[in-house]
């Protein structure tokens, strides 16, 4: 139709054109089959120009037109004559073209295997089958050139597809390897395992050697031995290339593979080749390193582990072939699929594909979760359920994780029953089931093999049961923990429960043990309570006190010692001020919290780095405090409390003055004691007290003082002393 | 304001990425299952920028480590000194001293009088471990413990010095060792953190603890550790008010989180998805952490093996008994802090009461760990932030005495995955002042630490600010003398 719409003439040059152009393809293909038939049979007594071996170079480069122009055409065969699609490959000029471009490649593949280094078989299937494709698409063109092919193109097509498909591969497995293509899939291949125990791996194979796999086996294999090098058998690999063998024992820096890999990148003889992936510095450290200790084939990393080279050495591991035969990768989605609140599943390391599974003890935690785990019950290989509540139900789904090495089921609740159920785990090597209720006929089965590490403590298991499991156990491993102490312990000291240490009116003390069972005794006239000899109450309710009062206790149970004594003393003040004013401000180091820490009944911290509840004063700055009573008090007494650590220089007070007053301003002093200062450290909580002139006042002023030079036999000698206070009690 | 919104969103860091896989590195690395070679690439510069999970597998897959906060003295712990009752008395030589820095504390004493240990040792084990009579029970267990002699730290003050050890840096700031375990191997537990902090105080003079010592620095702050405060409530703000429900509880963070996303979507600020994943975790602990709180179901030999203490919360035992239920539960790190070992003065009494408070509660942990099966892979550690001086600080007499700080050599033990059992590594000389034979700088003991837990140190890099962070910084050799 669109052709109709066409001037004549130019139908007619087209024509012409079209002929002319179809006329030469013709000449040209005719031209390339022949000599490419005639090269293949005579190809042995070719011998290669340079320049032709520059044109072998380009096959790569161009082979890529006939794949794409001979796969479009056996499509398009296949078509239904309607598409137009299937009215191009049906055309001669295509085919001729197609014929053409084909035999071109195939004739710079011949040269470039005349370079060598590749396995005959495969390359025969190439070569061959690249001319099979030449021919027959000179053929189709000849065919559809005169016009004879009307029908049954189907068969054509796909001649022409399996014909491409075929030389195409061959071509890949040439150039990348017979395992390229499958790699990905394949298990052997893909997966890169992880080496259990380092100590296991040996330097060669699973160190060297996937070095070498990965940048040097790819044309030194048997089917493509560049430099008449193989590498992928031992015997290839020690005999060497075209110049000898490639390593000397002891001789790395004699070596040709090191000295070549040494070469720079630019040199011909570089090896990897230039644009290859080349060797790491480390990698080449490492093979530098293996052939100075021998090139020993058998050595295991562990004997050169003291060796500085260990962290290269372990490093490089990952990328081994390894102790753990290697498996498939189970798919992300079926393990996230699988992770729940109480089950984790993690790769055993990075880019392993066996896997830690924990389950946990978890409120949402359901029996079948092990079911599910067959989804990916070849990739687990350590299950940690210890804790979890797993019952006899559960073990032998757990039985059908084939690769499972290490299994965690110690605090479970499990019978045992089902137990003989785990003998199908034929890799199984550690296996724990501490602190559950077995009984020795249920482990009885697991004996004996001696791969297993068994864990078994904390189980009903007697004397004799132990002695006899050990004597089936033979070699294998047996872990029965450690026999329980059969000294008589010592009991922890009651608990008091924040006791006041002083009180306006009165107090309770509230005391408890956590050990059940355990009594406490105590007393409130200062005898040591001893419940034996019948000295002092047992505490059933909260001691009530009303006074200065010293309380005594210690806690006693059969099958232990009765706890050390502990004492808490009372302390009572009965008049807080309405206000008050601290004269001189504390240190800024230690205000303890504020000024009001003074009234507000609480003791201070027990150690002055906490900074709690204490008022520290130094040198200058001395205790100085003015109170003023709404209702003045009947007085008698007027005490501190202090903090006593000698080598953080908290030492004693001097002194504690007292004045009173009715009116403001006019002092009378009504009390006032001095202290000598203490002969060695003191440590601990104490109580200053002051007697005063009994009396009701209205303003109180109290003053302690610390003590300005530390006594020769201190460490800190002439230096300040340091005044703690917490509360200061009227009485 | 838009435009810094926008290049916040562009700069959308690895921090982010990472928060966005749920949690850690976990996911990413069963990203890499699926392709290999994700993080393998020949750039090296990008590798070195991956975290590096475990590249093979580890030996250890959590720590618990038992900090003796405050700095016990090695010459009355491990480091057996028998010349030293010779010399009692006498002036340090200069020679031995060689200048070292001193503290404001001893900077001004004009004798240094070597003070020999008031503290007899035996052996302990089938190699002949020492052990001071302060730590009977440590002894008990010297066939399942690697004594180090030869630690040695750069700082002479406690805080620069612990900053040092748990974060590779004296300045506050970095991550903490915990938390980099915890970035670079996630959890193995999603309803408990993956490092937990546990503190006890002993009788004696003790040093302040800083929250920055388990901090996440400029990692991600789900990295960072959580506390249980000894007592009634171990988690401050879990429990729910009276009258919600866990439904409520659950819709109300529902909404929460769709509130912050939102936030984060207009932001980008990758900190609003750190809240978000921390809302989280606080709802699963509200039933993990009574779970594991509660003690009902350890047995009377577990509470003799401990010693009573373990059931009064807030005590080294009770954290250590704690501590394997963490580590039974897959926590990754469990840092445990006992204050109260900073003996300058009145050493002997003071150190008598601190051993007591930790020796029994030790032995018990690797014990309990070691009959569980648990031991092979947790990695114990046992020790404080620097050594003590040979020298007496203070007042002087046979039985009271007190020492300075000392960075050049102390003692530590390690315990479990990975680390060689009943050995004693390295020497120091008969002074206990310097190190003759292998010394284990803070770096490689962190380079060796990480190597067990199946991290190159060298590789678990965090960029932030235009620089890349380790935790060994740019030093740090793996020790392998010291690994089974």
């Amino acid at each position: 139709m669109a052709q109709e719409l066409l001037p004549k003439a130019d139908i007619k040059q087209s024509y012409t054109m079209n002929t002319r152009f179809a006329s030469i393809l013709e000449n040209l293909r005719f031209f390339l089959s022949i000599l490419l038939v005639f090269l293949l049979v005579f190809e042995k007594y070719i011998h290669l120009p340079a320049f032709l071996a520059v044109l072998g170079r380009m096959h790569p480069l161009i082979l890529h037109f006939p794949i794409t122009l001979a796969a479009v055409g056996g499509i398009g065969l296949l078509f239904p004559a309607k598409y137009e699609m299937a009215a191009w490959a049906r055309k001669m000029e295509f085919w001729s073209v197609t014929a053409s471009i084909t035999a071109l490649t195939a004739l710079f593949g011949l040269f470039l295997s005349r370079e060598g280094g590749y396995d005959e078989a495969t390359l025969n299937w190439h070569k061959y089958s690249a001319a099979a494709l030449t021919l027959g698409a000179g053929y189709l063109a000849w065919r559809f050139g005169k016009g004879s092919l009307r029908a049954g193109f189907v068969p054509f097509g796909l001649a022409t597809l399996a014909l491409t498909l075929i030389c195409g591969h061959q071509g890949g497995v040439l150039t990348h390897g017979s395992n390229f293509l499958l790699e990905p899939i394949r298990p052997s291949a893909s997966a890169s395992p992880v080496v259990a125990d380092v100590q296991k791996a040996e330097v060669f194979r699973d160190v060297v050697r996937p070095i070498l796999e990965k940048k040097c086996f790819n044309c030194h294999n048997p089917n493509k031995t560049k430099g008449d090098l193989l590498m992928t058998t031992l015997e290839g690999f020690k005999k060497g290339g075209e110049n000898g063998p490639i390593f000397l024992p002891f001789q790395p820096d004699s070596s040709q593979m090191i000295a070549m890999a040494h070469l720079p990148e630019d040199d011909d003889r570089h090896m990897p080749p230039a644009g290859k992936p080349q060797l790491t510095p480390d990698e080449l450290k490492i093979i530098h390193f293996w052939i100075k200790k021998g090139a020993d084939f058998g050595a295991k990393v562990s004997a050169y582990l003291p060796n500085d080279t260990l962290a290269i050495w372990t490093k490089s591991i990952p990328t081994a072939a390894a102790a753990l035969p290697k498996i498939p990768a189970a798919s992300e989605k079926t393990i996230e699929s699988l992770k729940s609140n109480y089950c984790n599943i993690r790769p055993l390391a990075q880019g392993s594909p066996y896997l830690e599974v924990v389950v946990l003890n978890h409120q949402d935690y359901q029996a079948d979760v092990f079911k599910k785990l067959q989804k990916i019950s070849r990739n687990i290989y350590r299950l940690e359920a210890s804790g979890a509540p797993v019952t006899d139900k559960e073990i032998n789904a757990i039985a059908g994780l084939e690769n499972l090495r290490e299994l965690g089921l110690g605090r479970t609740k499990i019978t045992g029953k089902t137990l003989a159920d785990l003998l199908q785990l034929k890799h199984l090597q550690l296996l724990k089931l501490h602190a559950n209720q077995l009984k020795a006929k249920d482990i009885e089965p697991l004996l004996g093999s001696k791969q297993l590490h068994l864990y078994l403590w904390g189980n009903p298991l007697g004397e004799k049961e132990l002695a006899q499991l050990r004597k089936k156990a033979g070699s294998m491993k047996l872990d029965l923990g450690t026999p329980p102490d059969t000294a008589v312990l010592q009991l922890n000291k009651p608990i008091a429960e924040k006791p006041v240490a002083y009180f306006q009116n009165s107090t309770e003390l509230v005391l408890s043990h956590p050990l059940q069972g355990a009594k406490i005794y105590y007393t409130t006239d200062g005898r040591n309570p001893d419940g034996a000899k019948g000295i002092g109450v047992v505490y059933k309710k909260p001691i009530l006190i009303k006074n200065d009062q010293q309380i005594k206790y210690r806690a006693e149970l059969d099958g232990w010692h009765a706890s050390v004594m502990d004492s808490l003393a009372f302390k009572k003040t009965r008049f807080i001020p309405d206000r008050f004013e601290l004269k001189t401000p504390a240190d800024p180091k230690y205000m303890g919290g504020g000024d009001s820490i003074l009234f507000n009944l609480a003791k201070g911290a027990p150690n002055h780095t906490v900074n709690d509840g204490w008022l520290g004063f130094r040198s200058t700055a001395h205790l100085d405090v003015e109170c003023f009573f709404k209702n003045p008090p009947e007085i008698q007494k007027v005490s501190i409390g202090t903090l006593l650590i000698d080598n953080a220089y908290i030492t004693p007070p001097v002194s504690l003055e007292v004045w009173g007053s009715n009116t403001k301003g006019q002092w009378e002093k009504i009390g006032a004691e001095s202290f000598t200062i203490p002969t060695g450290p003191q440590y601990g909580n104490r109580i200053y007290d002051c007697k005063v002139k009994p009396g009701k006042y209205a303003y109180l002023k109290v003053v302690s003082k610390p003590i300005a030079k530390l006594p020769s036999w201190h460490r800190g000698k002439g230096d300040a002393g340091w005044l703690f206070v917490d509360e200061v009690l009227i009485n | 304001m838009q435009k810094e919104i926008l290049e916040s969103k562009l700069n959308i860091n690895r921090r982010a990425f990472f928060s966005k896989m749920s949690i850690g590195i976990g996911s990413l690395a069963l990203g890499s299952l699926l392709i290999p070679d994700l993080w393998k690439g020949d750039d090296d510069d990008m590798a070195a920028l991956l975290p590096g999970l475990s590249h093979f597998a580890p030996k250890a897959k959590r720590i618990i480590y038992l900090f003796q906060s405050g700095a016990p003295s090695q010459l009355e712990t491990f480091d057996y000194k028998p010349k030293l009752r010779e010399m009692f008395g006498q002036e340090l030589p200069a020679s031995i001293r060689q200048g070292q820095r001193l503290t404001g504390m001893t900077s001004g004493q004009t004798a240094f009088p070597i003070a020999p240990s008031y503290i007899n040792f035996k052996q302990y084990g089938q190699n002949g471990t020492w052990i001071s009579d302060f730590f009977p029970h440590i002894g008990k267990i010297a066939d399942d413990i690697c004594v180090i002699r030869t630690l040695n730290t750069e700082a002479i003050n406690h805080d620069p010095a612990i900053t040092f050890f748990q974060t590779g840096n004296q300045q506050s700031g970095r991550p903490s060792m915990g938390a980099w375990m915890s970035y670079g191997l996630g959890s193995e537990n999603e309803n408990l953190p993956a490092f937990m902090v546990l503190t006890s105080r002993g009788k004696g003079n003790s040093q302040g603890l800083y929250a920055h010592l388990w901090g996440s620095g400029f990692l991600d702050s789900v990295h960072q550790g959580v506390m249980l405060r000894g007592g009634k409530n171990p988690v401050l703000y879990l429990k729910d008010p009276e009258g919600m429900s866990q439904a409520e509880r659950r819709q109300m963070l529902d909404q929460i989180a769709a509130l912050n996303q939102n936030s984060y979507e207009q932001m980008g600020d990758p900190e609003t998805l750190a809240r978000i994943q921390q809302y989280e975790m606080a709802y699963r602990m509200q039933t993990s952490v009574p779970e594991l709180m509660d003690l009902k179901d350890e047995s009377d030999s577990t509470v003799k093996l401990y010693g009573p203490d373990c059931l009064v919360p807030g005590t080294y035992a009770a954290n250590c008994l704690l501590a394997r239920r963490l580590a039974e539960r897959g926590v990754r790190f469990v840092q445990l802090y006992h204050q109260g070992w900073d003996q300058h003065g009145n050493l002997p009494n003071e150190m008598g009461g601190q051993a007591k408070d930790v020796d029994q509660a030790s032995a018990a942990l690797i014990t309990d760990l070691k009959q569980r099966g648990l031991l092979e892979d947790t990695l114990v550690i046992w020790g404080g932030e620097f050594g003590r001086t040979v020298f007496c600080q203070g007042e002087f007499k046979a039985d009271n005495y007190g020492r300075d700080h000392h960075p050049r050599c102390f003692s530590i033990w390690m315990a479990g995955g990975g680390i060689k059992p009943g050995i004693t590594y390295g020497e120091t000389d008969d002074f206990s002042y310097n190190v003759v034979k292998d010394p284990v700088h803070i770096h490689d003991f962190q380079a060796t630490i990480m190597n067990l837990m199946g991290i190159d140190h060298e590789k678990l890099i965090f960029k932030h600010q235009g620089r890349r962070y380790r935790l060994t910084d740019v030093s740090g050799k793996i020790v392998p003398g010291i690994m089974a």
